[in-house]
């Protein structure tokens, strides 16, 4: 679809667009949402801890498979039969938010919380914003990566899977890490001295 | 050539460990400084580019 050749950056830089655009305003959505949650003291630290502490564990110690995550999966009937920019867009609207399709990282159910931890309305939008529009972007260079490494190697998908396991791991080690520092965030709240 | 390793149940627990720890002791030291919320936002972008790009690819 992204054929090498003239235009060829434009094209990448549009690929990346279709992504970034509707990851940031879904997430800019979800912390205006997310937003009165914060008005409850104590609620999300005390949530995104044993959320962060459960799936952390989860993920590295590998005690369960429950995964917080849809199996949805955009029909091909939504994609066949339309030209490659309208499918970019497609792909881009459903995969770029991260929040409908598969998802094999618990860390991405995390981020809500994160985004709105103890900061005001307006600094939580922005935070979405920035936020959406990195996930996004990931994606999106993800998904060109994946595809590069695919082109002429038959045992790429084998690549992916493996490498999908190492990732498995760090996303486990960044929510133990939240984890820790949740509970320190936590008993600050309550007046603890750390 | 594509199996990873399995990392050993002892070193699983001591990272587990560790990790808890080490987020501990550097939201202590943050919040003593009051760049927590901007920690946050800092660990918050790194998280949503793993979760992103790690990703299998669909399209």
């Amino acid at each position: 679809m992204l054929s090498s050749g003239r235009g060829y950056g434009l094209r990448i830089l549009l690929y990346i667009a279709a992504y970034t655009v509707p990851a940031a305003i879904v997430w800019g959505l979800f912390a205006f949402i997310f937003r009165f949650l914060a008005a409850i003291p104590l609620l999300l630290p005390l949530l995104a801890f044993a959320y962060a502490l459960w799936f952390g564990l989860n993920e590295l110690l590998e005690f369960s498979h429950i995964r917080l995550s849809l199996a949805w999966q955009v029909p091909s009937s939504w994609v066949k039969h339309r030209p490659a920019p309208v499918q970019t867009l497609i792909w881009g609207t459903a995969l770029g938010p991260g929040l409908i399709t598969r998802n094999p990282y618990a860390g991405i159910w995390l981020l809500p919380f994160l985004i709105v931890l103890g900061r005001a309305p307006a600094m939580a939008l922005i935070v979405g914003l920035i936020v959406g529009a990195i996930h996004g972007a990931a994606r999106a260079i993800g998904v060109l990566r994946n595809r590069s490494c695919m082109r002429g190697n038959v045992d790429a998908y084998l690549q992916i899977m493996a490498r999908q396991q190492r990732w498995q791991y760090l996303d486990g080690l960044a929510l133990l890490l939240a984890a820790g520092a949740l509970a320190a965030y936590t008993i600050f709240l309550l007046g603890g001295h750390l | 050539m594509f199996n990873i390793k399995p990392l050993s149940q002892p070193l699983r627990l001591s990272l587990t460990g560790s990790m808890l720890i080490c987020g501990f002791v550097a939201a202590a030291l943050l919040l003593h400084q009051g760049n927590f919320a901007s920690a946050t936002l800092v660990f918050a972008i790194g998280l949503a580019a793993l979760v992103g790009a790690g990703k299998l690819a669909s399209p």
